[in-house]
């Protein structure tokens, strides 16, 4: 009897490749729909730094028994927002605004805060206070009434952060490293 | 003489061209990853709402990932969850404090407390502040008082960087 011949010669070796076409169309989807959701936007923030605890005063109770401080000269430079503008302050000084009374910028004709007015007003403040000896000569406090934008607050911080610079020396590189000014920007409610 | 057949024409057989799709499953897969991670990482810092538009903000600073308190114009969250009412806060006349935030930062801070006697994690005390732009200022001093008050002393206020012209209008 003649010997049959295999049947798997005839078999054919068919590619498996793994079709990929169902999970391109998934990801097809899944892409836009992320990127859809998505917001293309930066995020920053601002420090603010609260005072401790109990107040600030960083000398010892030892320190204040021995020998009487002299009374350290403070500014406290204010800056109130109102809906009618900005009012800037110090502790016995306000300064008034171009009219005479009322803030010392008031809003400007389309309604707008003048906050060029303010980086002017404020570079012009940090030229009288600089140098002359006052503790908190870097300090600002930021009160508004209670209306006030969030908006308002955050773009008036902004623009304190940049309005003046100071030069110090890295005591390391012995390079000019410039600051902001102000580098302590509170935020209070002023109680009459 | 008999032509001969091509041999050619005879013996090709129907070949199927099949696209290669490897490399763009590579570059879909990895754009697929990159935008999950980036949820993931900037996800509980900003989410789009529409009741939370975050303010516009000039100055350059990168924010990292730390405690963060939501306030839109509704509600304020606490880690995802609604805690109170911002018409309730603003309504609040007797005090500058949140009973609701500082009980929960008050947990918060003791948690973190105990995590750094045991394991040596740094408390930082920071917290930032993600506030709908509409927000009044009423609003925004109760809730920096309230976290000054509860341990959270290094605040920040987080917004969208932008350009002046956007910001200022000019």
């Amino acid at each position: 009897m003649a010997f049959k011949p295999s049947a798997r010669r005839s078999i054919k070796v068919e590619s498996t490749e793994l079709d990929l076409r169902p999970i391109m169309n998934m990801m097809c989807i899944l892409i836009p729909l992320l990127l859809s959701c998505s917001q293309f936007v930066k995020n920053s923030w601002l420090e603010l730094n609260l005072p401790p605890v109990g107040g600030g005063s960083s000398s010892s109770s030892e320190d204040k028994q021995d020998k009487p401080k002299e009374e350290p000269r403070k500014v406290g430079l204010k800056l109130v927002i109102t809906e009618k503008g900005f009012t800037i302050a110090g502790n016995t000084v306000v300064l008034s605004g171009a009219a005479g009374g009322g803030p010392t910028l008031p809003k400007l004709s389309d309604g707008k805060y003048d906050f060029e007015g303010l980086d002017q007003k404020l570079k012009d403040a940090v030229k009288a206070i600089g140098g002359k000896g006052f503790e908190d000569e870097r300090v600002i406090i930021i009160t508004a009434e209670d209306v006030i934008e969030y908006q308002t607050i955050v773009t008036t911080m902004d623009i304190i952060g940049a309005s003046a610079v100071k030069e110090l020396q890295d005591p390391d590189t012995k390079k000019i490293v410039k600051q902001p000014w102000f580098i302590n920007i509170g935020v209070g409610k002023i109680v009459l | 003489m008999a032509f001969k057949p091509s041999a050619a024409k005879k013996n090709r057989g129907s070949t199927e061209g099949t696209l290669n799709m490897n490399s763009m499953m590579d570059i879909l897969t990895i754009m697929l990853l990159f935008l999950l991670m980036s949820f993931s990482t900037e996800g509980s810092l900003a989410t789009k709402s529409d009741g939370l538009t975050p303010p516009k903000v000039l100055t350059k600073q990168k924010p990292k990932k730390v405690l963060a308190i939501n306030v839109s114009t509704v509600h304020l969250f606490f880690k995802k969850d609604a805690i109170v009412d911002v018409d309730k806060i603003i309504a609040q006349k007797n005090s500058f404090v949140i009973q609701e935030l500082a009980d929960k930062l008050d947990e918060e801070a003791s948690r973190a407390i105990e995590l750094e006697s045991k394991f040596g994690i740094e408390f930082k005390r920071e917290l930032v502040i993600v506030g709908d732009s509409r927000l009044p200022f009423n609003v925004l001093l109760k809730v920096i008082i309230t976290c000054g008050r509860n341990g959270f002393a290094n605040l920040r206020l987080l917004g969208n960087l932008s350009n002046k012209a956007d910001v200022l209008g000019i």
